[in-house]
């Protein structure tokens, strides 16, 4: 009985350890910024996005128009692509304001997601807590609201955000670039649901 | 001082002249309706290109596409984006069927009433018989050789979307040359159609998906 008490503590211990950290080695990075900026969107211009939206197996096309408000508040669209808005909230720091929902989007959990990805993925100025390396990656660890969000550079472009609670990795962001070096698709893959996101630059 | 002051005033009257909207009178309205519904009778067939702009209260730019757009008579509508990016809808048999730069997608109208509203809507706006539909408040007022038709939807299903739709004829061909688009929030999209082309030859495989 307490062999199979310790087994199950082991397997406990182990399975609530964060797998973002697994392949990360702690470590002092001389030229680490002390505040994390996001490149692509970092100023006050709005982004235009073709995007693709899969839930559940089920895909929604639109265009996604993002645009920072302030520091920490940006709004958002999503249109059909012949213009006809669907969807329209501010995404302030720690909620949404819903300016507009076509009935069949205005459904509180799809706000309150889709607010937070865009929270996550604009998110700036966040303090950088710890620094990490893989490989040729320099990770910075910051934190937002309740939430780690690890940041993965290289060679000065950031690659990917992965957002985790302290045991559980929530969603992933990848950059994807060009052979011009310009970001072609931002990706963003929920663990806990179904959800994915691809955003395609398009101005 | 004073000929720099009537040459002002002149200049702001024909301004207003030009820009003025009058509205038309019941007969004129009459007559009007009559022959966009002639006109409408007698198209089989158009083609085009368009020119979509979007305009956000929050974002300073404008949304820009276009493409090309195909029409025949009576509810079949080819509009396909190609700038900045490849996506195309055929509107054909209560389906829609996309075309998103490669990747094929068929949706039952049926099961979607916002995109059969948005199909009736593009259909019935390209030949004009938007302006038979009971489904609106519409007014008229001329201006510089365009008749605006201004339609206010009286169905939830639209005005849940729209606040106005505005439909700006040729008074010489009875085509639409602008589509405008305006959402609740003031908000609207405006659809400009350039080298139409009235009942041209279609070959069956621009319908195809």
């Amino acid at each position: 009985m307490r062999q199979f008490l310790l087994i199950s503590a082991f397997f406990l211990f182990f399975s609530c350890g964060l797998s973002t950290l697994k392949n990360l080695e702690e470590t002092q990075i001389k030229d680490a910024p002390q505040q994390i900026e996001n490149p692509y969107f970092q100023n006050l211009e709005a982004s235009v996005f073709k995007s693709s939206i899969n839930v559940y197996g089920k895909e929604v096309s639109g265009i996604l128009i993002i645009k920072k408000q302030e520091k920490d508040i940006s709004r958002l669209a999503f249109t059909t692509e012949f213009g006809n808005t669907l969807l329209d909230i501010t995404v302030m720091p720690t909620g949404y304001i819903k300016n507009f929902a076509i009935a069949q989007l205005d459904k509180k959990i799809i706000l309150k997601t889709l607010a937070a990805d865009i929270r996550t993925l604009t998110a700036s100025g966040l303090k950088v807590e710890k620094t990490f390396r893989q490989a040729e990656k320099k990770v910075y660890l910051t934190k937002l609201n309740d939430y780690q969000l690890f940041y993965y550079c290289e060679n000065g472009n950031l690659k990917e955000i992965i957002k985790t609670t302290k045991t559980k990795e929530k969603l992933k962001i990848l950059f994807e670039f060009g052979e011009d070096e310009q970001v072609k698709l931002i990706n963003l893959a929920h663990s806990g649901i179904k959800l994915n996101i691809q955003l395609t630059p398009i101005e | 001082m004073r000929i720099a002051k009537s040459t002002f005033l002149l200049l702001f009257f024909v301004c207003y002249w030009s820009w003025a909207q009058e509205p038309l009178n019941p007969q004129e309205e009459e007559t009007f309706i009559n022959n966009v519904e002639a006109f409408s009778q007698e198209t089989k067939t158009l083609k085009g290109n368009f020119i979509q702009t979007k305009e956000l209260s929050f974002v300073e730019k404008s949304i820009k596409s276009n493409g090309d757009f195909y029409y025949k008579s009576p509810n079949l509508v080819k509009w396909e984006y190609k700038t900045p990016y490849l996506y195309s809808v055929i509107f054909k048999n209560g389906e829609l069927l996309i075309n998103d730069d490669g990747k094929k997608q068929q949706i039952d109208l049926s099961s979607n009433k916002l995109f059969e509203k948005l199909s009736d809507l593009i259909a019935n706006s390209i030949n004009g018989k938007m302006l038979l539909d009971e489904g609106f408040s519409t007014h008229f007022v001329k201006q510089n050789g365009i008749v605006l038709a201004k339609m206010i939807p009286k169905e939830k299903e639209l005005s849940e979307f729209f606040k106005a739709i505005e439909l700006y004829f040729n008074t010489k061909n009875y085509l639409v040359e602008k589509v405008k688009l305006i959402e609740k929030s003031g908000d609207f999209t405006s659809i400009e159609f350039t080298n139409l082309k009235h009942n041209p030859s279609l070959d069956a495989s621009v319908f195809t998906h």
